[in-house]
């Protein structure tokens, strides 16, 4: 099966698998395809039609489809390419309603990236605007302006194919086609399970998240990876920090164990972090009422109170309860302390659905 | 109002599989009693057939025979493509409008009509023509449309078991000086009956096969003959049948019967008048592939064909013609129907196949081609009506005789659509190459009045030729040298009646309508263009509208993801070529023309054939 292949993309020869596309090929070698409906992480479309190259000298293919051939000859841009992709981009243009200065998406676009990219100005062709669905606030998680959609289908895919849910598909036909969740209606009384793979792999910013702790410019905010804490399959995030280092949003990264994807807890559930609310010091409860303790005091007033009730009635009246949040090892000493320090088996760990 | 258990019903009748989506969700609507599909119900088929309720609305979105919007008692369908446009459809729509008060997309007070503009529903050459619920109705006048309007009232919509009025084969085949080999029986069997098929040579040639024949030998004879696909590409059918991936565990025949083109109707005069010879070329081809299963996909308009079908079927097996062990052989071979919604682009192979699955009507890209990954991503043949019906006419006579009809690299007999101004328009077998002017005169020339403009050769795809062309011989390499293909071999002949501007305008539309709108250049290509065009029949256009077309055009050529998009260029291009005087005039606010300021296309009386 695993049949090696050369080819030749600018000039460059480069290898890869046979099964490949022209597009994996080339981008493991670094080279740069433009492309706008293509995603790594769901099947091959070929809908957008801006990864056009030319092969073997005349034949213009979709380096997202078409697959690479021993002996192929590749060229990723010249100047009639160039002209078909600002073409594109300017229908895309003049098909959507696109403000940058007020979308969600703004820096963060592949399509305003493709845009500078081709040097693109105001369509030469305006077409009298059919808007389409704006709902930012029926979900919780979601915002959708279809008015800014390139109708590439990832989203579709993203909720189909990776959540396997199937919220989004097209409806309608040719220039009528529009995004349905479910049978039509807003969003937030769909069936959405709000998982946010749909916005994440949204190339516009006509789907994104709902903001957990306020937004920032993009080119503002600073992202920092880390592992979610909510269950053992440990997905990373990258977590988006706006430059007083408040979080605003998470995306799962492409390269950790989930392969990008993330459920709402991992995805939403993070407001708890810098809530002025959360818990930062010990509490001991003295007449009656929770007040904040050093760490000193607090452990040594329960190392006291579980020896005093452990002499009154046996270690058995004492029970463990250990949170999902901690690590292993943590969770292993904790078990430990329970059976050898306490002296009993009564230990037990809140993920047990 | 449909319930849970009308719903369970209708499912449990055709299976939850996905591929059945297209038939629950017609019985369903059919029983709704006016004409459309609810939320509730898009959510009750969603729920019984285990699908994401998007996917049922997406689906219901695409087809243009379903909608959400409740409609009428009886749904009107007036076909306002090419052929129909050009005798005054736009006629139809004003008497509509002024004896009914109908306007498309709206329904008659008592809820009896809604009306609705399709596009070809393939009787072309008795256009005008419309469609009531599932009964076509041709040349209409002002008395008939009043009348058989009238005959719908307060009747049940017609399911389609009964035709309604013939619009036969027999009335619509041209006499013609060429000997009838693919028409042979047409009109002179009764296509309800098989003995009545087999007694005028139904199922010889499969029997030939048979007894004696190896698949490899009928893939070679087939390839010997030099049959190119009667579907538009011309592709050679044998070499496409060697294509077919042999190891995968089954495979499947498909007939590609949507026939959408606009001005085409001779696959339905095949299925309708003859049956059993598009049967026997499937199953020969079901033999030469080893495939045991093969499908027919007929565009849902074409009711009768279904019925035809459907009925040829059932004889067939009974025959042992069909089913399990043929005629005693080791040979088993069935058909099954599939139905269209309404949707032009699910006439290209790989969208034909997602339909046949259930899906909207996307193209796929290629490769896999089907022969290798087509229906339930299993190698499939697909190959359209007249294809197949010149298959068993090849193994008769042999793949010399067939290569002695026609011209050079397009062998065999060919079924031409003629429709327009002409005298007697119809359906016309000639040999392969016959040229238009022979063509033109078999149907009588045209009318009465009548002079020739220019014709559209091979449907809205098709290429506009003058009367310089009129000696072009209608084969498959002859017009590639002008830069035109013989598409479908429809042939719509215009007189000087035509304006050629809100001719485009009309075929423009009709790719505006029919884009899938997956891809970017056709979806938004098409809309562009058809603005232009429309800006420039009102008189508000400029030179420079004229040459953003082909501009946009072009770029939907090269960039376009099938050939529906890629296609707009050919008729735009060749009316350039002819008619840019023209369509500069109409840039003249000066000069308003009179045919595309009155609205959409001549307003003219009408009369019939
Ligand atoms: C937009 C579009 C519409 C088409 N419609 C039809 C059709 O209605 N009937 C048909 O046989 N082929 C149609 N074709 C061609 C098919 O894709 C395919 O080439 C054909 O069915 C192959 O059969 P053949 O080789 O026997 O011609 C269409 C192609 C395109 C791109
Ligand atoms: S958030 Fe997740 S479940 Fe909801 S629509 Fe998007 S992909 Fe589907
Ligand atoms: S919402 Fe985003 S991902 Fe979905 S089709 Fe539109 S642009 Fe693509
Ligand atoms: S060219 Fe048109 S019909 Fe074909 S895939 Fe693109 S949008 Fe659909
Ligand atoms: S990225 Fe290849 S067609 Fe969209
Ligand atoms: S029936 Fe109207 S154009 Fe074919």
């Amino acid at each position: 099966m695993n049949e090696s292949i050369r080819l030749t993309v600018d000039g460059r020869v480069v290898s890869g698998q046979k099964g490949q596309t022209i597009l994996e090929v080339a981008r493991n070698a670094g080279l740069d395809i433009p492309t706008l409906c293509h995603h790594p992480r769901i099947s091959r479309t070929g809908a957008c039609r801006i990864c056009l190259v030319r092969v073997n000298g005349t034949a213009l293919k979709t380096a997202c489809t078409e697959p690479a051939a021993d002996g192929m000859n590749v060229v990723s841009e010249d100047a009639e390419l160039a002209s078909v992709r600002r073409s594109i981009l300017e229908m895309l243009l003049a098909e959507g309603h696109h403000n940058c200065l007020f979308c969600d998406a703004n820096g963060d676009c592949e399509f305003q990236d493709l845009c500078h990219r081709y040097g693109i100005e105001e369509p030469r062709q305006p077409l009298p605007g059919r808007r389409r669905t704006t709902d930012t606030t029926s979900s919780k998680g979601l915002r959708r302006n279809e008015d800014r959609c390139v109708l590439c289908g990832r989203c579709v895919k993203a909720c189909g194919e990776v959540q396997m849910l199937g919220v989004w598909d097209f409806t309608g036909r040719g220039d009528r086609t529009e995004l349905t969740a479910d049978c039509g209606g807003p969003v937030g009384e769909s069936s959405c399970a709000l998982c946010g793979t749909c916005a994440q792999l949204c190339p516009t910013g006509a789907l994104t998240l709902q903001p957990v702790n306020g937004t920032a410019p993009t080119w503002e905010t600073r992202k920092q990876t880390s592992v979610c804490i909510y269950c053992g399959v440990g997905c990373q995030i990258d977590f988006h920090t706006d430059s007083k280092g408040r979080l605003l949003y998470a995306n799962g990264n492409e390269n950790g164990p989930n392969n990008g994807h993330l459920c709402v807890k991992g995805r939403f559930g993070f407001d708890f972090v810098q809530h002025p609310e959360r818990i930062r010091t010990p509490l001991v409860r003295r007449d009656g009422k929770l007040v904040e303790a050093s760490w000193e005091e607090a452990l040594d007033y329960a190392a006291a109170r579980l020896s005093e009730i452990k002499a009154a009635n046996g270690p058995d009246s004492i029970a463990g309860l250990a949170s999902a949040k901690v690590t292993n090892e943590e969770n292993y000493l904790f078990q430990k302390f329970m059976r050898t320090g306490v002296g009993t088996n009564n230990v037990d760990h809140c993920a047990r659905l | 109002m449909l319930t849970t258990a009308d719903i369970r019903k209708v499912v449990e009748s055709y299976g939850t599989a996905r591929e059945h989506l297209m038939l629950v969700l017609r019985d369903l609507q059919a029983m709704s009693g006016d004409n459309h599909l609810s939320t509730e119900v898009l959510k009750g088929v969603a729920q019984e057939m285990r699908l994401p309720e998007s996917i049922v609305a997406g689906f219901v979105g695409f087809y243009s025979m379903f909608s959400v919007r409740p409609r009428a008692r009886h749904v009107i369908r007036v076909c306002k493509s090419g052929p129909c446009h050009v005798v005054g459809a736009s006629t139809i729509f004003r008497i509509l409008s002024e004896r009914f008060g109908l306007q498309p997309g709206t329904a008659t007070p008592d809820g009896e009509f809604f009306l609705e503009a399709c596009e070809c529903l393939g009787v072309c050459s008795v256009a005008p023509a419309m469609m009531v619920d599932y009964d076509l109705h041709g040349n209409l006048t002002e008395e008939r449309l009043v009348s058989i309007l009238d005959g719908y009232r307060g009747k049940a919509a017609s399911t389609g078991e009964q035709c309604g009025e013939e619009t036969a084969g027999k009335a619509i085949v041209v006499n013609a000086p060429y000997p009838r080999r693919l028409l042979a029986r047409v009109g002179h069997i009764d296509p309800t009956s098989i003995d009545s098929g087999i007694a005028a040579g139904n199922y010889s040639a499969l029997k030939t096969v048979l007894s004696g024949m190896t698949p490899d030998q009928v893939v070679a004879l087939v390839k010997e003959s030099g049959l190119r696909g009667r579907g538009g590409a011309g592709f050679p059918a044998g070499v496409k049948w060697s294509f077919v991936d042999r190891k995968a565990p089954r495979r499947f025949v498909v007939c590609n019967a949507d026939e959408g083109e606009p001005g085409t109707f001779k696959d339905r005069v095949l299925m309708e008048e003859d049956p059993h010879s598009v049967i026997e070329g499937m199953a020969i081809c079901g033999f030469a592939i080893g495939a045991t299963l093969g499908y027919i996909y007929v565009r849902g308009e074409y009711r009768r064909s279904i019925v035809r079908l459907e009925e040829a079927i059932r004889q067939a097996r009974q025959r042992g013609w069909l089913g399990d062990r043929i005629q005693g052989t080791d040979f088993s071979f069935d058909l099954l129907i599939k139905e269209g919604g309404g949707a032009y682009v699910c006439g290209e192979e790989t969208s034909l196949i997602n339909s046949m699955e259930g899906r909207r009507g996307y193209p796929r890209f290629k490769p896999p081609f089907p022969g290798v990954a087509g229906f339930k991503n299993l190698p499939s043949n697909v190959n359209n009506v007249e294809t197949f019906a010149n298959v068993p006419i090849i193994v008769q006579h042999g793949a010399r005789e067939y290569r002695s009809i026609g011209t050079a690299n397009s062998f065999g007999p060919k079924l031409y659509c003629m429709a327009g101004h002409l005298r007697n328009p119809g359906l016309i077998e000639a040999p392969m190459g016959t040229t238009l002017v022979q063509l033109i005169e078999t149907c009588g020339g045209l009318k009465e009045g009548s002079s020739f403009q220019f014709a559209q050769i091979g449907g809205s795809a098709g290429a506009i030729v003058g009367p310089a062309d009129l000696e072009l011989g209608m084969d498959f390499d002859q017009p590639l040298k002008k830069g035109l293909t013989l598409g479908s071999g429809s042939i719509l002949v215009c007189d000087q009646s035509v304006c050629i501007v809100d001719f485009l305008r009309n075929v423009l539309s009709f790719f505006r309508h029919e884009s899938c709108g997956q891809c970017v250049p056709c979806r938004v290509g098409t809309r562009q263009l058809y603005q232009l065009m429309d800006r420039i029949a009102s008189g508000s256009g400029t030179p420079e509208d004229v040459e953003a077309m082909t501009t946009t055009a072009q770029i939907m050529k090269k960039a376009s993801f099938c050939a529906l998009g890629q296609s707009p260029i050919v008729p735009l291009q060749t009316a350039l070529a002819r008619f840019r005087d023209k369509l500069l005039d109409h840039c003249n606010p000066a000069h308003p023309c009179p045919v595309c300021s009155t609205g959409r296309g001549a307003s003219k009386p009408l009369t019939a054939h």
